[in-house]
C-alpha cells in the first residue's frame, strides 16, 4: 500500500504543474481544472472571474459544462458571490453543502474565485494544502489577463500605426496632388515669362520681368521639393537605372551651378577622377537631382572661398563599383549638436537662419530617401564657420557600354502639329512654346475633337493630353489607330503629368509613340517635337508609288560617326560594329526569306531590327530604308514592300562595305 | 426487466430471441451483448438491427458473462422497459463531440437516469469521447458501458448500434429506468510514484526521463522473479498494471498492452506531468473489490429492489485471475438478481459522485 501523504503529495505536486501551461485564459483553465478534480477526488469544478470595472463576476468555466443545470452549484456560487462582495470575512474555503454535493470556495486572491464539489468533504488537512495551489491558479489567470490585455493593447497600436500611416500616405497624396496642380500654372507663369523676356521690353521691364521668373523659380524649386518628398512619403517614387555618360550628366551641372557660383564670387572647382568611366548605369534623373539639392545648399550657406566637387568611382568588391560624390564649401559650416538631424525632414538649423536663407527644409531629406531608394549610403562633416563635406555613394554598373548613340541629328522643327489639351492656360503656353518653335498648331480641346481634326487634315504630331473631361487621350488615340492605314504611324505623343513608368507604359500601350512630363519644359519639348517631326514624313505619309525616298540619305551620317568615336572606346566601337554587320546579315536573310515568300508579316520583325541597328550607326539610307520597308509590310502595301524588299539587300552590302572602310582603323 | 441468455453459437438462435423480445409490449429497447467466439460474422447481425422497431445497442466483446459463468460463445440480452433514446457517433474523428452529443442525444426533460455506452475499444479517441460525455451530461445520471472489440485488440466492427455493426464508433442509449453503479478494482501499488515526463495520449514514452519500459521492467522483474525475456509481454504485464495516483479513491488503473520501442501503449490516456505507480493485486483482493463494487451499486440503488445486474469487467482482469475469476463472479452476485455482463476492453462508469474516466482491469456493476 502507497503512503497516503506521499500520494497526495504527488496529486498536488501534478495539479501544481498543471497550472500556466498557456496564457490563453480558456486554454490555461481547460488544462488544469480537469486535474483539480480528478487528482482531489472532486466531481465538479468552477472558476468566476470578477470584472475589473463593473465588478460582476462570471463564470469563465465550470466543469462539467453541464453542472451549470446544477442547483447546489448555483447555490454556492451565489454565496461565494455574495460573501466575497459584501467584503465579509468567510472561512477559507468557503463550505455550502447543496444537493448532495459539498462545495468548497476559495477567493482567487482579486480575480475571482474557484469553487470545487466533491460527494464528501475533504479530509482534514487536505483543503490547506489546496491553497497555495489556489494562489498559483490566481497568479496564472492574472498572467493570463495581462499577456490577453497586453495583445489588445498592441492590436490597438498596431490599428493606431496602420490608420497613421495611412492618414499620412493620405496627406503624401494630397500635398502631391496640389503640389502639382500649383506647378501646373506656376509653369506658366515661368515659361510665358521667359518668351516675354525674348520681346522688346525697356530696361525697366526686364528688371521687372528678371523678378518675376527669379521668384518664380524660387516658388518652383520649393513647390518641387515638396512634391518629391510627398513622392517618397506616398511610396510612388520610381528609380530607373540606365546607361548614361556620366560626363555629359557632370557638364551640366557644373555649367549650371558654375556660373551662380562666378556671380556670387566663389572659387567653384570640379575635381574628376581620371579613371571615370564614360558610361556608367544607375539613375541619371535622381543622380541630378542629388547634386543639385547638394550645391542648392553650398552655393546658398557659401559667401566667400569655394564650393569644390570630387568625383570618382570606387571598385568595393570583386565586380561591384561605387560612384563616391564629395560636396565640399568653405559655407557657414553646421553646428555639431544641429548635425544629428540633418538629413531627417523639415530640418532646418534654426528659424534665424531659415528667415535668412528659406527653404523647406526638405532638400537634404530629400537626398538621404534619393540616396537610400538608390542602395546607395551619405554622410558629412562639418564645422562651424569653417564649411561643410557632404558625400554620398551609389553602386553602380560600369560594364555595360552604349550601343546607340544619344539622339539622331534633329532636323530643324516646324511641321503641323495637333494640340489636344483642354486647360486654357496649357494651350496658351503650349502653343506659344510651338509657335516658338516654328510649328503650326491646331487646338482640339477634347478627345472627340482630335479625331474630328486628325481626319479633316492630316497632322505631322499630335500632342494628346491624356486626363481630359469625357474622352479621355487614351480612348482617343486607341479610336485615331482605328481610323485606318494612314493613322497607324501618325506620330502620337502624350502629355502626361502622371510620369510614373506604369503610366508612361499605359500611354504605350494605348498606341502613343512617346511621352512628354508636364508642366511642359521648353527644351524637352523641343527635343521630342525635333525627333518626331523628323520621323514624321517617312511614317505618316508613306508614298507607295514614289521614288525611294531612302536614296537621299547619304550611306553614313559623319556627325553621328564622329560623335560615337568620342564617346566610346575604340574596343567598344569595334564590338558595335561587328555586332551590327553580324546582326543586319542575319536580318538580311531573313528578309531574303520574306521575299521569297511574298510573306510580308515575316519581314516586319527583321525590317525593325536593321532600322534601330542602323540608326544607332549613323547608316542613314538603310534606316530610312528599313523604316519605309517596316511600314509599307505592317500597312501591307505589297508593290512598295517588294520594291524594298529588292533594294534593301544591296543597300546592306553597300553600308557594310561603308562601315568596314570607315572603320578601317578599329575593325 | 427481460433478461435472456442464448448459449448456442446461432445467429438464428440470437436473432430468434431478439425478435421475441422486440415483440413484447414492455420491451422498449434491448442491451444486446454478444460474445466474439461465434462463428458469424457481425454483419449477419446488421439487417435485424436496421429494421427493428426498438433500439437494439451494444457491443461485441471477447465473452459475455451469465449468471456466474463466462461464454466465448453466444449472447446475453436485457429487454428494457423504461424509455430509450440513443445515438450512434459513427466518426469520432470528427471535431466537438460535444456538439454531436447535444444535437443527437440532447439531455432534456425525458428519459435521463441511466447512460449505457460502449465505444470500439481499439478506437484512439475513447478520451476525447468521455470528456465530452463528461461535460455534455455532467452527474445527473449514471454511466454504465465499456469498450467493444476482441481479447487480441484486433480492429473489426464491434459496436452494435442501431444502424449495424460499427467500427471505430460509439452507441449511446440514454435510458429512463433507475439504476445503482459500483466500481472498484483491488490493485495495489508496489512501487514510488514515477513522474510521467513524455507521454502522446495512449502512450507513455518515459517516466523520470528514462524510457518508460526500462523504468516498468525493473520494477516487474524484481516482484516477478521473472523476466520479460523469457515470455511474451502481455503474459508477464497482465499482472502489473499502472495506477494514476488520486486522492480519497483508489488509483485510476492504466493496462499496459504492449510495448513500442521502450515505449508502453495502455488502454487509456496517460496524461503528462501525472504521477504512476506499477501495481500488482492478490487474487483475494480483486475478487473482494469486486465484491465491493457489487455492494455500492447496491447502496447507490438506494430505495427500491433491483431487477437484474450487468456486470461489467475487464479481460484483462480475467485473464489475470484464471481459474479464479469464477470466484469474482459468484463475489458479485446478489442472491434471486439475474446477472448479465461481458468482458471489456476498457470500463465506463459513474455514478455522478466523481470525474468521469475509462477504467481498465477493474470491475463495474450495474444494478437495474
Amino acid at each position: 500500500m502507497a503512503n497516503t501523504s506521499l500520494i497526495e503529495q504527488e496529486v498536488l505536486h501534478e495539479i501544481a504543474m498543471s497550472i500556466g501551461i498557456s496564457l490563453d485564459l480558456g486554454d490555461m483553465l481547460r488544462e488544469c481544472l480537469p486535474i483539480f478534480v480528478r487528482g482531489l477526488g472532486c466531481c465538479t469544478a468552477a472558476v468566476l472571474l470578477q470584472d475589473g470595472e463593473c465588478g460582476f463576476f462570471t463564470p469563465k468555466c465550470i466543469l462539467p459544462h453541464a453542472a451549470m443545470r446544477n442547483r447546489g452549484l448555483h447555490q454556492a456560487m451565489a454565496k461565494a458571490i455574495d460573501l466575497h462582495t459584501s467584503g465579509q470575512v468567510f472561512a477559507i474555503p468557503l463550505m455550502e453543502q447543496a444537493e448532495q454535493h459539498l462545495y468548497y470556495a476559495w477567493p482567487l486572491k482579486e480575480t475571482g474565485i474557484l469553487l470545487l464539489g466533491r460527494s464528501n468533504a475533504f479530509a482534514y488537512p487536505l483543503y490547506m494544502e489546496v491553497g497555495p495551489l489556489v494562489d498559483k491558479l490566481a497568479f496564472a489567470i492574472q498572467a493570463c489577463e495581462q499577456y490577453d490585455s497586453l495583445r489588445v493593447a498592441k492590436q490597438a497600436m498596431a490599428k493606431a500605426r496602420d490608420e497613421a500611416e495611412s492618414a499620412n500616405k493620405a496627406k503624401s497624396y494630397f500635398l502631391a496632388t496640389m503640389s502639382h496642380e500649383i506647378r501646373t500654372p506656376l509653369n506658366a507663369v515661368l515659361n510665358l515669362s521667359e518668351l516675354l523676356a525674348e520681346t522688346q521690353l525697356n530696361d525697366h521691364q526686364h528688371r521687372l520681368l528678371n523678378g518675376i521668373c527669379s521668384g518664380g523659380q524660387a516658388l518652383l524649386q520649393l513647390v518641387n521639393d515638396v512634391l518629391d518628398f510627398s513622392k517618397i512619403e506616398a511610396g510612388k517614387l520610381e528609380f530607373i537605372p540606365e546607361p548614361f555618360h556620366l560626363g555629359s550628366l557632370l557638364d551640366g551641372v557644373r555649367d549650371l551651378y558654375g556660373k551662380q557660383a562666378t556671380e556670387k564670387g566663389l572659387f567653384f572647382e570640379f575635381k574628376l577622377d581620371p579613371q571615370l568611366p564614360d558610361v556608367i548605369e544607375t539613375d541619371p534623373s535622381r543622380l541630378r537631382q542629388i547634386l543639385h539639392n547638394l550645391l542648392s545648399n553650398a552655393l546658398k550657406f557659401t559667401d566667400r572661398g569655394f564650393i569644390r566637387v570630387t568625383v570618382a568611382v570606387e571598385s568595393v568588391a570583386p565586380g561591384a563599383k561605387q560612384l563616391r560624390i564629395v560636396v565640399e564649401d568653405s559655407g557657414i559650416g553646421i553646428a555639431e549638436e544641429h548635425q544629428a538631424g540633418l538629413f531627417q525632414e523639415f530640418h532646418q538649423l534654426d528659424s534665424g537662419l531659415n528667415r535668412r536663407f528659406g527653404g523647406t527644409g526638405l532638400g537634404l531629406a530629400i537626398v538621404a530617401r534619393l540616396v537610400d531608394g538608390m542602395k546607395g549610403s551619405l554622410g558629412m562633416s562639418s564645422c562651424l564657420g569653417e564649411g561643410s563635406r557632404f558625400w554620398f555613394a551609389l553602386p553602380v554598373l560600369t560594364t555595360r557600354p552604349l550601343t546607340a548613340p544619344q539622339a539622331l541629328p534633329l532636323p530643324t522643327p516646324g511641321g503641323d502639329i495637333l494640340l489636344v489639351e483642354d486647360s486654357p492656360t496649357n494651350q496658351m503656353v503650349a502653343c506659344a512654346l510651338l509657335e516658338k518653335l516654328g510649328c503650326q498648331v491646331t487646338v482640339a480641346e477634347s478627345g472627340v475633337q482630335a479625331i474630328a481634326a486628325v481626319q479633316n487634315k492630316m497632322f505631322d504630331l499630335v500632342l494628346m493630353d491624356i486626363s481630359m473631361p469625357g474622352m479621355d487621350g487614351m480612348e482617343a488615340t486607341q479610336r485615331i489607330r482605328q481610323l485606318g492605314p494612314d493613322y497607324v504611324q501618325l506620330p502620337i505623343v502624350a502629355m502626361t503629368a502622371h510620369a510614373l513608368a506604369q503610366d508612361r507604359a499605359s500611354c504605350l500601350a494605348a498606341g502613343m509613340n512617346d511621352y512628354l512630363s508636364k508642366p511642359l519644359q521648353r527644351e524637352r519639348l523641343q527635343d521630342v517635337v525635333s525627333r518626331w517631326l523628323a520621323s514624321a514624313p517617312i511614317a505618316v505619309h508613306p508614298a507607295p508609288d514614289s521614288a525611294p525616298a531612302w536614296s537621299t540619305y547619304p550611306i553614313l551620317e559623319p556627325s553621328i560617326l564622329d560623335a560615337l568615336q568620342q564617346e566610346t572606346t575604340p574596343q567598344v566601337l569595334r564590338q558595335v560594329v561587328e555586332l551590327f554587320i553580324q546582326e543586319v546579315g542575319e536580318h538580311g536573310k531573313a528578309l531574303g526569306s520574306a521575299l521569297s515568300a511574298m510573306d510580308l508579316q515575316a519581314a516586319v520583325s527583321p525590317a525593325h531590327a536593321i532600322k534601330s541597328s542602323a540608326g544607332a550607326l549613323g547608316a542613314m539610307a538603310l534606316y530610312h530604308a528599313a523604316s519605309a520597308l517596316e511600314s509599307a509590310c505592317r500597312l501591307a502595301h505589297a508593290d512598295t514592300a517588294t520594291q524594298l524588299l529588292r533594294d534593301i539587300s544591296p543597300l546592306i552590302q553597300q553600308t557594310v562595305a561603308h562601315l568596314q572602310q570607315h572603320f578601317q582603323p578599329v575593325c | 426487466m427481460q433478461v435472456v441468455f442464448v448459449a448456442k453459437d446461432s445467429l438464428a438462435d440470437i436473432e430468434l430471441n431478439l425478435r421475441s423480445l422486440l415483440a413484447r409490449s414492455d420491451v422498449r429497447g434491448i442491451l444486446l451483448m454478444v460474445a466474439s467466439g461465434n462463428a458469424f460474422p457481425a454483419s449477419a447481425l446488421d439487417p435485424l438491427l436496421k429494421h427493428a422497431n426498438k433500439p437494439i445497442f451494444g457491443g461485441i466483446f471477447p465473452s459475455v458473462m451469465w449468471e456466474g459463468e463466462q461464454y466465448g460463445t453466444g449472447a446475453v440480452m436485457m429487454g428494457l422497459s423504461c424509455e430509450v433514446r440513443w445515438a450512434v457517433l459513427d466518426d469520432l474523428q470528427q471535431g466537438s463531440l460535444e456538439a454531436s452529443l447535444q444535437e443527437a442525444l440532447a439531455l432534456d426533460d425525458g428519459a435521463r437516469e441511466t447512460l449505457f455506452t460502449f465505444v470500439d475499444g481499439c478506437s484512439s479517441q475513447i478520451n476525447k469521447l468521455i470528456a465530452a460525455l463528461f461535460n455534455q451530461y455532467g452527474l445527473e445520471l449514471n454511466y454504465i458501458g465499456g469498450g467493444c472489440g476482441t481479447a487480441s485488440f484486433e480492429s473489426m466492427p464491434c459496436v452494435i448500434t442501431p444502424a449495424g455493426v460499427l467500427q471505430d464508433a460509439a452507441v449511446l442509449a440514454l435510458a429512463g429506468c433507475h439504476s445503482g453503479v459500483g466500481v472498484a478494482h483491488g490493485w495495489q501499488s508496489i512501487s514510488g510514484a514515477f513522474k510521467v515526463t513524455e507521454a502522446d495520449g495512449n502512450r507513455i514514452i518515459s517516466l523520470d526521463w528514462i524510457p518508460a519500459f526500462e523504468v516498468y521492467r525493473q520494477v516487474v522483474e524484481s516482484h516477478a522473479g521473472a523476466s520479460f525475456a523469457g515470455s511474451s509481454f502481455r503474459d508477464l504485464a497482465k499482472a502489473y498494471p499502472f495506477g494514476i495516483a488520486k486522492l480519497g479513491k483508489e488509483m485510476v488503473i492504466r493496462d499496459p498492452v504492449q510495448c513500442i520501442d521502450g515505449s508502453l501503449l495502455c488502454v487509456g490516456e496517460v496524461r503528462r506531468g501525472a504521477y504512476v505507480h506499477v501495481m500488482h493485486g492478490k487474487a483475494a483482493e480483486l475478487i473482494q473489490a469486486a465484491r465491493q463494487a457489487s455492494e455500492l451499486a447496491l447502496a447507490s440503488f438506494g430505495h427500491t429492489s433491483p431487477s437484474a445486474m450487468l456486470f461489467v469487467n475487464c479481460v484483462s482482469r480475467s485473464l489475470f485471475l484464471g481459474p479464479d475469476f469464477s470466484q469474482e463472479m459468484a463475489a458479485v452476485r446478489q442472491s434471486g438478481l439475474p446477472m448479465m455482463g461481458a468482458l471489456t476492453l476498457g470500463e465506463i462508469a459513474n455514478s455522478g459522485q466523481d470525474y468521469l474516466e475509462l477504467f481498465n482491469k477493474t470491475s463495474v456493476v450495474g444494478l437495474l
